[in-house]
């Protein structure tokens, strides 16, 4: 067999490859945003089963209780806690907005939880 | 099962194997929040990767049938270039996923999963510079070898311990099943010839009949089987060699250069020319009566696999090797169809088997054109390399439906592939052998 034709099979073989892991994420993506569609009425609960804008998180206590839940089960097992504030240490302006901003882009985590972790974070709290 | 149709088969069950982990985690789906088109893309990547790294051993396990079907060659550089977009995947991964964060990327911080993922990456990336540089660094291929599969071994399990820590598609019990599946079968062929095949060698030794200098630095060995038949094989293959114990010491693939028509006490030729480490050191300190061991044979570089009108074979360097054993299996058979050898070399004395390659010349239908890059002042034949024109010059107006076998440096197997190609001959009908890989 000629050289050439290897070398062409392997790039057309890893085009294919990422042209399906491409398809992969668009399913995926649409996928769950149907899902979240679907669940958006009635409003979904945070991890620790209290909505971030309900009473019981209005009570410090409680409140760090369902973000550090929310936090170990969205983002500990990639990122240290102290990565948020060395994180926001970095950005001008409205932190708060900045990080949700992020988070948008970034992460496991629900609009809903996103809120959550940039309000908390942007005040200095930290887990 | 016919050429055509194990090479598709094999093909697709290879890529079905690359994509399964991914089908797999679409139908499961254990995510339940809506996740940025980028990652999601980026875990898809991850999700090719690490089956294309686990498949890599599998494409160049010597597994007899695989090899003689591609030819090993072709796996060869497949692997490398397969290994190469392993390792572009692999760092794609985490940038898709979190662009601009390089703490992922430190092994020795940062939670378990993070630092798993980092230490495949890093290792995957020395993988690729040992093999990739491995002459720039001076690197014997011996240790290369030993490096390459500690490495390859090493990167599977992190890999694994990466995947089975992210717990996003793999926390459900299919696609963590089928991950561990993967690191098994990945290592299967490592374990089989490893262990089981160097078993085997170590009960089937062959007797070093002689050690012959051959000149341009080629030394030519002998071999007999000791208490069995040894094996048959197709002009053109090659087998490896260990010239002491299979486990203790390295293997080196070697064409057969002898005969495929073997002798009654079946003996086996092997040529193999002064490269500096184990060809310059160890092969001509090699006594006649001590024992070396084979495993093969292997690949699908063979004059039997291709039928055509006539035989044309371009060699240079101890490329000729391969190409000897045709012809002089040729001549064995009394096959009567025209052969022809171009043969490449600096001068006369970079050219081996000149009085046997007379005698063939002389006992079959072959003609023989040298081409000598630098020649003395009195040789009256072709001079520089091989070209469209000179191909022209010497080939039957029929050439078309003849054969194409080279073996050689790889800047003139390059080349002539190209020459071949633009004078009309067919690319199904150019077979090379090339075992510069790394």
């Amino acid at each position: 067999m000629q050289h050439s034709i290897i070398l062409r099979a392997a790039w057309a073989l890893t085009i294919c490859l990422v042209v399906v892991a491409a398809a992969f994420a668009w399913a995926t993506n649409q996928r769950e945003r149907l899902v979240a569609a679907a669940a958006a009425s009635p409003p979904s609960t945070t991890a620790a089963g209290a909505s971030p804008d309900g009473p019981a998180v209005q009570d410090p206590e409680a409140r760090r209780a369902v973000v550090t839940a929310t936090w170990e089960k969205r983002c500990a097992k990639c990122h240290e806690a102290e990565e948020m504030a060395e994180w926001l240490a970095t950005q001008e302006g409205d932190k708060e907005a900045a990080l949700a901003a992020f988070l948008a882009q970034h992460g496991k985590s629900s609009a809903e939880e996103n809120q959550l972790f940039a309000a908390w974070f942007a005040a200095g709290e930290s887990l | 099962m016919n050429l055509m149709m194990g090479v598709v088969f094999w093909f697709a069950f290879y890529v079905v194997a690359l994509l399964l982990p991914l089908g797999v985690a679409l139908l499961v789906d254990p995510i339940d929040v809506v996740r940025p088109f980028l990652l999601e893309f980026g875990v898809a990547i991850g999700f090719v990767a690490y089956p294309l790294m686990t498949c890599e051993f599998a494409l160049v396990g010597r597994m007899r049938g695989i090899s003689q079907l591609f030819g090993n060659d072709v796996l060869m550089f497949f692997h490398k270039y397969m290994g190469i977009a392993a390792l572009v995947l692999v760092v794609a991964h985490p940038v898709l996923i979190a662009p601009g964060n390089f703490a992922q990327f430190n092994p020795f911080a940062g939670p378990p999963m993070v630092r798993y993922g980092a230490w495949t990456l890093w290792l995957l990336v020395a993988l690729a510079v040992t093999s990739l540089y491995r002459k720039e660094i001076k690197l014997a291929y011996g240790w290369w070898m030993l490096v390459h599969y500690v490495l390859a071994l090493a990167i599977g399990a992190a890999g694994l311990a990466h995947i089975l820590a992210v717990q996003g598609y793999s926390s459900h019990r299919v696609v963590h099943g089928l991950m561990i599946g993967y690191f098994v079968g990945f290592l299967v062929p490592m374990v089989r010839y490893r262990f089981w095949d160097y078993f085997r060698m170590t009960r089937r030794p062959w007797r070093v009949v002689e050690n012959r200098d051959e000149g341009a630095a080629v030394r030519t060995l002998v071999l007999e089987p000791v208490g069995h038949a040894g094996f048959e094989f197709q002009p053109g293959q090659f087998a490896w060699l260990s010239t002491g114990h299979p486990v203790a010491t390295e293997h080196h693939p070697i064409s057969m250069a002898s005969s495929a028509e073997l002798g009654p006490e079946r003996r086996v030729e092997f040529s193999i020319r002064d490269l500096g480490d184990w060809s310059g050191k160890r092969v001509p300190a090699v006594q006649p009566g001590s024992t070396m061991y084979l495993n093969g044979p292997f690949g699908g570089f063979s004059l039997d696999r291709e039928p055509g009108q006539g035989v044309v074979l371009v060699g240079g360097g101890i490329g000729i090797t391969p190409l000897r054993s045709m012809l002089r299996t040729m001549r064995d058979r009394g096959d009567v169809r025209p052969a022809i050898l171009f043969y490449g070399a600096r001068d006369w004395n970079a050219v081996v088997y000149t009085e046997e390659l007379q005698q063939l010349s002389k006992e079959m239908n072959l003609k023989l054109v040298y081409v000598f890059e630098k020649p003395g002042e009195d040789w009256g034949g072709e001079r520089g390399y091989i070209t469209p024109e000179l191909l022209k010059r010497h080939l039957p107006a029929q050439f078309r439906r003849y054969q194409y076998f080279m073996c050689g440096p790889t800047p003139m197997m390059d080349a002539v592939e190209e020459h071949l190609a633009s004078i009309g001959v067919p690319r199904s009908r150019i077979h090379s052998e090339r075992f510069d890989v790394v």
